[in-house]
C-alpha cells in the first residue's frame, strides 16, 4: 500500500519541479550556511570555514542529482528529455525533417485512406440483438447468383416456418419520396429516403425505439395497415433538430398522411449495409397505397429481402431445408410450371448477422486486397527512403553521439534516443497523413467512383493509423538505431571517416535503394498490368454500335400500362423527325440499364436436372437492332406490329415474337435453324423469328449469356427506357428530346439522360480507379527510389574520389569516370528490376481475375517497365556521374 | 580534522534516520548531528549521503518536511516522522535485532 504511495509521490514529483528545485537549493545552501558558522564558532576564518564546510558537504551538483533521482522516476524524466531533445533536433534540420515528414505522411496517409474506404465497403458494425441467430434468407439462382425473394413467398414463410422464430422483411431499395411535415406547420417538401420494412423488422432485430414506438405486425396488417412511420436517428437530428414534439405528429409522405409513431436508436440505420442508410420506415402493406400503380405485393417481384431468426437449438441446415419444403409446396400450389421449378433455385439461409450480405463481395474483396498491397508496398518505400536519410544524417552527427557516448550514455540510452526521434518522425507524419487524407477524400469524390465512400475517420480507422505510425517509427528508426549506437569512439571524436568501417553502412544503404528500386518496379508492372486491363476493356467489342447513342430513362408518376403504349406510340415518330436523330427505339436490358433476367423453358428442349435456365431479357421497340447496331444473323427483327400488337392479345394467349442471341440458338439448336421454335419467357410463349449476334450484356468481361430480345410491354415494367441513335453529338440533342417529350405527355418527365460511352465508362470505373491509384503510386515510388539512386550514387563518389582521381592520373578520361558510375547505377538498377519483377509476377498471378485481356507475366508490360526504370535510372546518375568527371587528380590525391 | 571511517553499516542510515527523528522535527544538519551525539560520537554521518537518504524517505511517505526557523534564526527544513514512518522504524528495528542477533551468533562460534 505504502509503495503505490511512494510512486503517486515520484509521479506527482514530475509536476513540482520548480518548487521542488528551488526548496532543495535553498536547503543545501542552509545547510551549507550552518556547517560554515560551526567552523567560524570553531576558529576558522570566514573564507576556510567556507571552504571546510564545502569539503565536507562534497560536490553540490553531483549531490544535488542524487537527489533529483531520489524524487522521481528515472526512466519517464528520460523519455522527456529524449522528446524534448529529438525535437529541438529536427527543429534544427528543417530540410531534413520536412522533407522526411512529407514522405511518412503519404505513405500512412494513403495507407489510412484505402483502409477508411474498405473498412466502410465491407465492414460497417451493426448492433443486432443475437446476431449469430439471425440469417438471410436466400435464392440460389442455378448460376450461383444469391437472389431475393417476394411478398408472397414471404408471407408463407412467415406463418409456416417452424425451425425460424420469426421471419422479417424488407425493401431491396430505398425508395425517394418526398415529404411534408405538415403537422409542424411546415410546408416545405424534403426528399427523403423511405424504406418499407415489414411489421416485425425492428423487434426481431431487437432494436427498440429510442423515443416513441418501432413498427408492430398491427401496423403492417394485410389490406389494411396502419400509416405509420418511424424516423431514423440521423434524420431526426438533422431535419427536426432532435425535437421530441415530433412524436404523433402527422407528416405527408407523398401527399399520403402518416403519423411518426418513434425514433429508431442512435446509430442504427437498417439492415443492409450495402445501401444507403434510409430516412424513415414504413410498413410494407402502406406501399400499394403510396404507390397505387404498384402490384408487385400480388405479383410476386423479387423485391424483398428477407431475414429470419433461428429458433434456438436448430441449424442454419435444418432450417434452410424446411423453407425448401415450403417454398416447393407453394409454387405446386400457385401454378408454376413443373420445369421451372426445378430451376428457380434453392432457398439458403446464409449468416444474417452482418445484415444482408452483398452479392459482389467476393469481387470488392479482391479489390480491396488489391489496393492493401498497393498502399502498403507505398509505405515500405517510404520507409526505406526516411531510413537511408536517416542513417545519412546520423553519419554527420557521429561527433555528438561519441561524446554522448564519452559521457555516460549507455547503449540503450543512446539506441532510445535514436529511436524516439524517429517516432516523432512517425508521429508527425501521421499528422499529415491526416491532411493526405482529406485530401484523398476530396479526390475520390472529383471522380465519382459511382460509390459512395464515407472518409470520415472512426475508432478503427484511428487505431490502424496509430499502429501504422508507431510501426513506421520503430522499423524507420531500427537500422539508423542499432548501428549508431555502437559507435567507435576514438575514432568518431577524432572525426575520421574511414571507409574501411563503412563498408557494412555501405551495404546497407546499397540494399535500402535496391529494395526501393525493387518496389518502385513491382508497382509500375502493376499499373501497367492494370492500365493495359482497363483500356482492353474500354476498347472491348460490345457486340453493337456504342458511338452516337443516346439513352433516356423515363418515369411517369401516375404509371399506367395502357398510358404507357401510347406515349411511346406517339413518341417514336415524333423523336424521330427531330434533325440529328437517326432512329429511335424503347429497350431495357443491359449494361446500361438495369438487369431484366428470367428462366424459360424452350418448347422441344429435355431439360437436364438444375441446368440453369436463366437468360437476360431485353425488352425492346421497334427497330431495336437498327438502333443499337446489332447485327442479324438470320430471321428478322421486331417491327411495329410484334411489339405493339402482343400488348393487346396478349390476354388472348396468342404467341409473340421474339428474337434470341446466336450463343442461346446454338446451345438449344445447335447447327439446327431456330427460327420457327417456341420458348416460353415469364408467362408468354414466343416464337423465333430472328438470331442476333451476342453482345456483352451484364459485365464487359463476360463470355456469352443467353438474350431474348421480348416485346417491350410484354413484361409491364412500371420503367420507360429509349435508346436514340443520332447523326452526331448525342448529349447535344437532350433538350431538344425532352422537350418533345414533354409535349406529348406533359406528365412524363426525363429522370436521366447519358450517352452509352458514358455507361460503358461507368462500368470500368473499378478498373479505372485501381489503375489511377496504382498509377499514382508509382510516380511517387519512382521518385523516391530515383532519389534514393541518387543519393546513393553521389555519396560513393564522394567516398571514390581518390580512386577516381588515380584512375584519372593513370590515364582513364572523363567518359571512362562516367561509365564507372552508370555502371554502377545501372547494376542496382537491374538487381532492383529482376527482384521487383519477379515480385510483381507473383503478385499478379494472385489477382489474375482482376486482369483482362493481358497474362500476370506480360511481355510488353514488364519490357516498358525495365526500361522506364533505365530511364529513370540514368536520370539519376547523370549528376554524380558529371561531378565524377569533375575530379581533379591532384587535389584528390593530396586529399587524405 | 581526522577522517575516521564513519563504521556506518550500509543500509543502515534510513533507520537511524527515522530513529533520530522520533520524539520531535529536526532539521538536515540537525540529524547529522543528533545521530553522532546519540551513538556517542561513534556514527558519524557522511553529509553527501545524508540527504540523498533524507530525499528518499520523504518520497516513501515516511518523514515530512516543513520550513521552520533554526536555533540561529535560519530558515531550514525541519523533518518529522510520519505515522507510516513510525511503524517503518519499529519494522526496521526489529529486523536489525534480528539479523545483528543472528550475525553475533555466528560470529561467537569458534
Amino acid at each position: 500500500m505504502f509503495r503505490l504511495h511512494a510512486m503517486f509521490r515520484r509521479v506527482f514529483g514530475l509536476f513540482q519541479k520548480k518548487t521542488h528545485e528551488a526548496e532543495m537549493a535553498e536547503e543545501m545552501r542552509a545547510h551549507l550556511d550552518g556547517l560554515t558558522e560551526r567552523n567560524v564558532a570553531a576558529g576558522m576564518s570566514p573564507e576556510e570555514a567556507r571552504y571546510a564546510a564545502l569539503r565536507t558537504f562534497g560536490g553540490m551538483a553531483q549531490l544535488q542529482e542524487q537527489c533529483r533521482d531520489q524524487r522521481r522516476s528515472p526512466w519517464i524524466e528520460h523519455l522527456l528529455q529524449d522528446l524534448r531533445f529529438g525535437a529541438r533536433t529536427l527543429r534544427k534540420d528543417p530540410g531534413f525533417t520536412l522533407v522526411a515528414v512529407l514522405i511518412l505522411g503519404l505513405g500512412i496517409g494513403v495507407n489510412t485512406a484505402v483502409f477508411t474506404a474498405i473498412d466502410n465497403l465491407l465492414g460497417r458494425t451493426l448492433h443486432f440483438a443475437e446476431p449469430e441467430q439471425l440469417v438471410l434468407v436466400t435464392n440460389v439462382r442455378p448460376s450461383g447468383v444469391l437472389d431475393t425473394l417476394s411478398y408472397p413467398v414471404y408471407e408463407r414463410f412467415r406463418d409456416h416456418a417452424q425451425s425460424l422464430s420469426g421471419i422479417f422483411a424488407f425493401g431491396q431499395n430505398n425508395s425517394g419520396r418526398s415529404l411534408v411535415p405538415s403537422g409542424l406547420g411546415q410546408n416545405d417538401a424534403v426528399a427523403v429516403q423511405c424504406l418499407e420494412v415489414s411489421g416485425n423488422f425492428f423487434s426481431l432485430l431487437g432494436i427498440p425505439a429510442s423515443s416513441g414506438r418501432t413498427l408492430t405486425p398491427e401496423d403492417d396488417r394485410k389490406r389494411d395497415p396502419r400509416p405509420v412511420a418511424v424516423l431514423s436517428y440521423a434524420f431526426w437530428q438533422r431535419q427536426f433538430g432532435g425535437d421530441r414534439d415530433v412524436l404523433g405528429k402527422t407528416i405527408l409522405l407523398d401527399k399520403v398522411s402518416f403519423q411518426i409513431v418513434g425514433i429508431a436508436p442512435r446509430g442504427f440505420w437498417g439492415a443492409d449495409p450495402t445501401r444507403q442508410p434510409a430516412d424513415l420506415w414504413v410498413p410494407i402493406e402502406m406501399g400499394p397505397i403510396l404507390d397505387p400503380t404498384r402490384s408487385d405485393l400480388q405479383r410476386g417481384r423479387n423485391i424483398f429481402v428477407m431475414m429470419g431468426r433461428l429458433r434456438s437449438g436448430i441449424k442454419r441446415q435444418t432450417a434452410s431445408a424446411e423453407l425448401n419444403v415450403i417454398f416447393q409446396q407453394w409454387l405446386v400450389e400457385v401454378g408454376y410450371p413443373a420445369v421451372n421449378r426445378m430451376n428457380i433455385g434453392k432457398i439458403d439461409l446464409q449468416p444474417g448477422g452482418a445484415g444482408r450480405v452483398d452479392r459482389h463481395r467476393g469481387e470488392t474483396l479482391a479489390s480491396a486486397a488489391i489496393l492493401m498491397v498497393l498502399v502498403g508496398l507505398v509505405l515500405v518505400i517510404a520507409c526505406a527512403n526516411v531510413t537511408s536519410l536517416l542513417l545519412a544524417r546520423l553519419t554527420v552527427r557521429q561527433r555528438e553521439l561519441a561524446v554522448r557516448a564519452a559521457m555516460g550514455a549507455g547503449r540503450s540510452r543512446l539506441i532510445r534516443q535514436l529511436w524516439t526521434e524517429s517516432l516523432l518522425l512517425a508521429a508527425a507524419g501521421s499528422v499529415s497523413g491526416v491532411l493526405v487524407l482529406w485530401g484523398t477524400n476530396a479526390v475520390i469524390r472529383h471522380f465519382d467512383m459511382g460509390f459512395a465512400i464515407d472518409l470520415r475517420p472512426n475508432g478503427s480507422v484511428l487505431l490502424f493509423t496509430i499502429l501504422v505510425s508507431i510501426g513506421t517509427g520503430v522499423f524507420v528508426g531500427f537500422l539508423p538505431a542499432i548501428r549508431f549506437s555502437r559507435i567507435d569512439l576514438v575514432s568518431a571524436l577524432k572525426d575520421q571517416t574511414n571507409s574501411a568501417t563503412g563498408g557494412s553502412r555501405q551495404r546497407l544503404n546499397r540494399a535500402l535503394v535496391v529494395l526501393q528500386l525493387a518496389v518502385s518496379v513491382c508497382l509500375l508492372a502493376g499499373t501497367g498490368l492494370f492500365v493495359r486491363t482497363l483500356q482492353n476493356l474500354k476498347n472491348v467489342d460490345l457486340g453493337f454500335d456504342r458511338e452516337n447513342l443516346l439513352v433516356l430513362m423515363l418515369s411517369d408518376k401516375n404509371h399506367d400500362a395502357n398510358r404507357q403504349v401510347n406515349l411511346v406510340k406517339d413518341a417514336l415518330p415524333a423523336l424521330e423527325a427531330l434533325p440529328g436523330v437517326r432512329s429511335v427505339t424503347v429497350a431495357m436490358g443491359g449494361l446500361w440499364s438495369r438487369p431484366v433476367g428470367t428462366v424459360i423453358s424452350v418448347d422441344g428442349y429435355q431439360q437436364q436436372r438444375s441446368e440453369d435456365m436463366s437468360a437476360n431479357i431485353i425488352l425492346s421497340g421497334p427497330r431495336i437492332f437498327e438502333t443499337m447496331g446489332v447485327p442479324l444473323v438470320r430471321g428478322r427483327g421486331l417491327n411495329f406490329a410484334d411489339v405493339f400488337q402482343t400488348s393487346a392479345q396478349m390476354s388472348q394467349n396468342m404467341t409473340g415474337a421474339a428474337v434470341i442471341n446466336e450463343s442461346m440458338a446454338r446451345r438449344f439448336f445447335g447447327h439446327a435453324d431456330a427460327i420457327g421454335h417456341r420458348i416460353r419467357v415469364w408467362d408468354g410463349k414466343y416464337e423465333i423469328i430472328g438470331v442476333a449476334r451476342n453482345t456483352k450484356y451484364a459485365s464487359l468481361r463476360e463470355n456469352s449469356s443467353l438474350e431474348i430480345y421480348v416485346p417491350y410491354f410484354d413484361s409491364r415494367s412500371e420503367a420507360l427506357g429509349m435508346l436514340i441513335r443520332t447523326t452526331d453529338h448525342p448529349s447535344a440533342l437532350v433538350s431538344s428530346v425532352s422537350a418533345a417529350i414533354e409535349r406529348i405527355n406533359p406528365k412524363v418527365r426525363v429522370m436521366s439522360a447519358y450517352t452509352m460511352e458514358d455507361a460503358i465508362d461507368r462500368a470500368v470505373a473499378p478498373e479505372r480507379l485501381i489503375a489511377r491509384i496504382a498509377g499514382g503510386f508509382s510516380l511517387f515510388a519512382l521518385l523516391l527510389a530515383c532519389l534514393g539512386l541518387y543519393g546513393l550514387l553521389a555519396y560513393n563518389v564522394a567516398q571514390r574520389t581518390r580512386e577516381i582521381g588515380v584512375r584519372m592520373a593513370l590515364g582513364a578520361d572523363a567518359r571512362d569516370v562516367q561509365s564507372l558510375v552508370v555502371k554502377q547505377g545501372v547494376g542496382f538498377a537491374l538487381m532492383g528490376c529482376a527482384i521487383g519483377s519477379a515480385a510483381a509476377m507473383a503478385l499478379a498471378h494472385i489477382f489474375t481475375s482482376k486482369l483482362y485481356g493481358v497474362t500476370a507475366a506480360d511481355p510488353l508490360t514488364f519490357l516498358d517497365t525495365a526500361l522506364l526504370l533505365l530511364l529513370v535510372t540514368l536520370l539519376a546518375c547523370w549528376l554524380p556521374s558529371r561531378r565524377a568527371t569533375k575530379v581533379d587528380p591532384m587535389i584528390a590525391l593530396r586529399a587524405e | 580534522m581526522a577522517k575516521e571511517k564513519p563504521e556506518l553499516v550500509y543500509g543502515t542510515l534510513d533507520m537511524l534516520i527515522l530513529k533520530a527523528l522520533q520524539h520531535e522535527p529536526v532539521h538536515g544538519l540537525g540529524i547529522a548531528d543528533r545521530i553522532q551525539q546519540m551513538s556517542d560520537k561513534v556514527l558519524r554521518v557522511e553529509q553527501g549521503s545524508l540527504y540523498p537518504a533524507l530525499y528518499r524517505l520523504e518520497a516513501e511517505g515516511w518523514i515530512s518536511a516543513e520550513w521552520g526557523v533554526s536555533e540561529n534564526n535560519r530558515k531550514a527544513r525541519y523533518y518529522k516522522l510520519t505515522a507510516a514512518g513510525r511503524k517503518q522504524l519499529s519494522a526496521e528495528t526489529d529486523h536489525w535485532s534480528r539479523v545483528s542477533a543472528a550475525i553475533n551468533l555466528v560470529l561467537s562460534k569458534a
